[in-house]
């Protein structure tokens, strides 16, 4: 075959700008330390990125709802042990108030303590979290208590999603830990009729009060257990989806991420080769000159 | 016959300018050697005849080209299929910035939409989180949105970039007509006109590039270039090609001779700058504009049938989140918030019921819960991007194969019409030393006739 200066330029420049064209894509990974930046870089490796980064947020945005539901647990179990607490207070003076010993004078003093524990107890009652009133049901808007100790929430349950498909409870229920709507007991009632008994001096009333105390605390109880169980269900499931996270990360950067030492190689080759052919234009060219002065 | 001095002096005088036209058509090659479309010539040097059967010295008949219409009419599909390779994978390139810019693209967008739904679970009644969801549905539907408009510009834009394609193929075409005019009128008073058909050549190797081509000539110098299914030179005339829009909103392409009928030869442009448009436009893009149409369907109609069933904060239901398109096509670009929930974040339905407001969550958990699970049958975010992805990287890899095969066929055809200078360089002394040798004939014929003059 004839080979005209022509061709070989042609030639010459043309892979000259393939490995430019190299050094320029071998430059951009190393820079960005990414191998897929565009869909056109791998278009199944890319459509596989985008539905991993999105399971990525959906797994952020559940692992947030999870803890922040979480924290609203213990604040409500936080919440109920205190109630638990005023409960043991106020069975604590209606023993001492039982016995004979007492007078009405100290009575009355001890039903003026119990009332500061129905105040106590209506504010625990109507506890805020990040979104309302804890003890409301879905009436987290408006206290679930009013001054006088009447219960204006709702039985209503909310509940997150911690995978697909998997719903946990995020409150749990005032109605159920304070009011007789379970066929339970009306905790604030029964703490309003002992501080009625003490300032009456009645020890009937006062006695029979010791019980519903007991019954109150476990009633109270059994609910701070919900919101314990609850929230560690939650906590497992955030340690869950970080798991998941990570996995899930590992994998995407071992699809995009450049492998620092394999990319530098790789620049190091192609910037070779780039020197190479364009060190072969310039002989190309020398030899032209070189031509026309034997000439 | 016998020889005599004055026909020495004459063949002596022959072979000087024999070889001055040989140095004459070096001097040619070595200055065009880097001009476009240049075919190198050689002198055509003949031995004159004399009536007697001896020699009578040399004469150069003429310059030959070298040319060959085999590896010329490979080039010219090469550089046809070269050029619709170049025009797609530029317009594609365009697309994927587009349809998936590095960040901020629609995928991100839809990433941020569902995880501000997930804030409204736990915080069901916080204006905050509402208004969060509220902004990154608005900037959800306007990147949908506007991603099919720029789409739509770019397919306006590529209107404009073909009809420049062809005004400027109808210029060269013109002068193809004009310059076969030209070549046979020098044929005709017995020139060969090599510098005129290498223009010819060259313009119509822009042509193939633009359209893609094929030249026939015929033993009586007859020319045609083909294109796309039809003769767009033929001699001196040359057709017009237009570019214009059809009814579906495709581009049509027509091309006619001067008071001649206009034909539609838009299916037969497949090569060139041209062809590479027309695919990109009419099917690259277009396949595009339908995902996305199918994802905007799809996401408008999957949300909006929950949101829908259940309460805003105000207690009001039934109000969509986006409006809801009525059919597939053109969904993208209409994408935009409903008219009753935008500026209004207590519109956004967090709960089933009424009696569950403000703390019931149970709607916006199904709201969040749809970025898990399939949209519609198909075409989901990745699908779409995946097709974009596939379409541009298809033609950038052919773009590289035809650079390499145009590469190829422009070398074997420079490899028989090319100027080599090594070879220009040989010739050049060859025919320096055979002019100096002609010279010394001529002294040597001159000494002779001058002894013979002073022995008269």
């Amino acid at each position: 075959m004839r080979i005209t200066d022509n061709m070989r330029l042609a030639t010459v420049l043309l892979d000259q700008s393939r490995a430019s064209q190299s050094v320029y894509t071998l430059s951009e990974e190393s820079a960005s330390g990414n191998l897929i930046s565009a869909p056109s870089d791998d278009p199944a490796g890319y459509a596989t990125l985008v539905s991993m980064d999105s399971r990525l947020s959906i797994m952020q945005g559940r692992s947030t709802a999870a803890s922040t539901a979480s924290n609203n647990l213990d604040a409500a179990s936080s919440a109920l042990s205190s109630a638990g607490d005023l409960l043991s207070q106020a069975k604590q003076l209606a023993l001492e108030a039982a016995t004979g010993t007492d007078s009405a004078a100290d009575r009355t003093n001890a039903g003026v303590q119990v009332s500061a524990l129905v105040t106590q107890m209506i504010s625990l009652g109507n506890t805020q979290g990040t979104d309302g009133y804890l003890f409301g049901g879905t009436s987290t808007g408006t206290p679930p208590f009013n001054a006088a100790g009447v219960y204006g929430g709702n039985n209503g349950v909310t509940q997150v999603e911690v995978a697909d498909g998997v719903l946990t409870n995020s409150n749990v229920s005032g109605a159920d830990a304070f009011t007789s709507s379970a066929g339970g007991n009306n905790v604030i009632a029964d703490l309003q009729s002992l501080a009625a008994s003490l300032s009456t001096n009645n020890v009937v009333g006062i006695t029979s009060s010791i019980a519903t105390m007991d019954t109150d605390s476990a009633q109270v109880s059994a609910v701070m257990v919900q919101a314990g169980a609850h929230s560690s269900s939650l906590q497992a499931s955030t340690q869950l989806i970080s798991n998941l996270t990570t996995s899930t990360e590992t994998a995407r950067s071992s699809l995009d991420s450049a492998a620092t030492a394999q990319v530098y190689t790789e620049l190091q080759t192609t910037q070779t080769a780039y020197q190479t052919s364009l060190s072969v234009t310039q002989q190309i060219l020398s030899l032209q000159s070189f031509a026309s002065s034997v000439a | 016959m016998s020889g005599s001095l004055f026909g020495l002096l004459n063949i002596a005088q022959s072979g000087l300018a024999a070889q001055t036209a040989a140095l004459d058509a070096t001097g040619q090659n070595v200055a065009n050697v880097n001009t476009p479309g240049y075919s190198r010539v050689t002198a055509n040097l003949e031995t004159v005849a004399t009536a007697d059967g001896y020699s009578g010295g040399v004469v150069a008949t003429g310059m030959d080209r070298s040319f060959d219409s085999l590896t010329y009419g490979s080039m010219l599909t090469e550089q046809g299929l070269g050029g619709a390779a170049d025009a797609r994978s530029g317009a594609l390139t365009q697309t994927e910035s587009v349809v998936a810019p590095t960040s901020g693209g629609i995928g991100d967008n839809i990433d941020s939409f569902f995880s501000s739904l997930q804030t409204l679970e736990t915080s069901p009644s916080d204006p905050s989180a509402r208004a969060g969801v509220l902004a990154s549905a608005g900037q959800l539907a306007q990147s949908i949105s506007s991603t099919a408009n720029q789409l739509g510009t770019q397919r306006a834009g590529l209107v404009t970039e073909a009809q420049g394609v062809a005004t400027s193929l109808n210029e060269n075409l013109a002068q193809i007509a004009a310059l076969n005019t030209q070549i046979s009128a020098a044929r005709g008073s017995g020139n060969e006109p090599t510098d005129l058909e290498d223009q010819r050549d060259q313009l119509a190797s822009q042509v193939s590039t633009q359209i893609g081509a094929q030249v026939l000539t015929d033993a009586n110098g007859d020319y045609t270039l083909l294109s796309s299914g039809t003769a767009l030179v033929t001699n001196g005339s040359a057709a017009t090609v237009a570019v214009a829009i059809d009814t579906s909103n495709n581009l049509q392409i027509s091309s006619s001779f001067s008071g001649g009928l206009q034909s539609n030869i838009t299916q037969n442009v497949n090569s060139g700058t041209l062809g590479g448009i027309r695919e990109a436009r009419d099917t690259d893009i277009p396949q595009v504009s339908t995902q996305l149409d199918q994802l905007a369907y799809n996401l408008s109609t999957s949300v909006n049938a929950v949101q829908s069933a259940g309460y805003g904060l105000d207690g009001v239901t039934g109000r969509n989140m986006f409006t809801q398109p009525a059919l597939v096509l053109g969904a993208a670009s209409a994408m935009a918030l409903d008219p009753s929930v935008a500026n209004d974040p207590a519109a956004i339905a967090a709960s089933t019921t009424a009696a569950g407001l403000p703390g019931g969550n149970d709607n916006a958990v199904a709201l969040a819960a749809l970025a898990s699970q399939p949209l519609g049958a198909s075409a989901t975010p990745s699908d779409a991007f995946a097709t974009i992805g596939t379409l541009a990287s298809s033609a950038n890899s052919e773009q590289s194969l035809r650079q390499a095969t145009v590469t190829q066929a422009q070398s074997i055809n420079s490899s028989e019409s090319g100027v080599s200078l090594d070879e220009e360089m040989t010739n050049l002394d060859q025919f320096q030393r055979a002019y100096e040798a002609s010279s010394q004939v001529l002294q040597t014929a001159n000494t002779l006739l001058g002894e013979l003059m002073q022995d008269l």
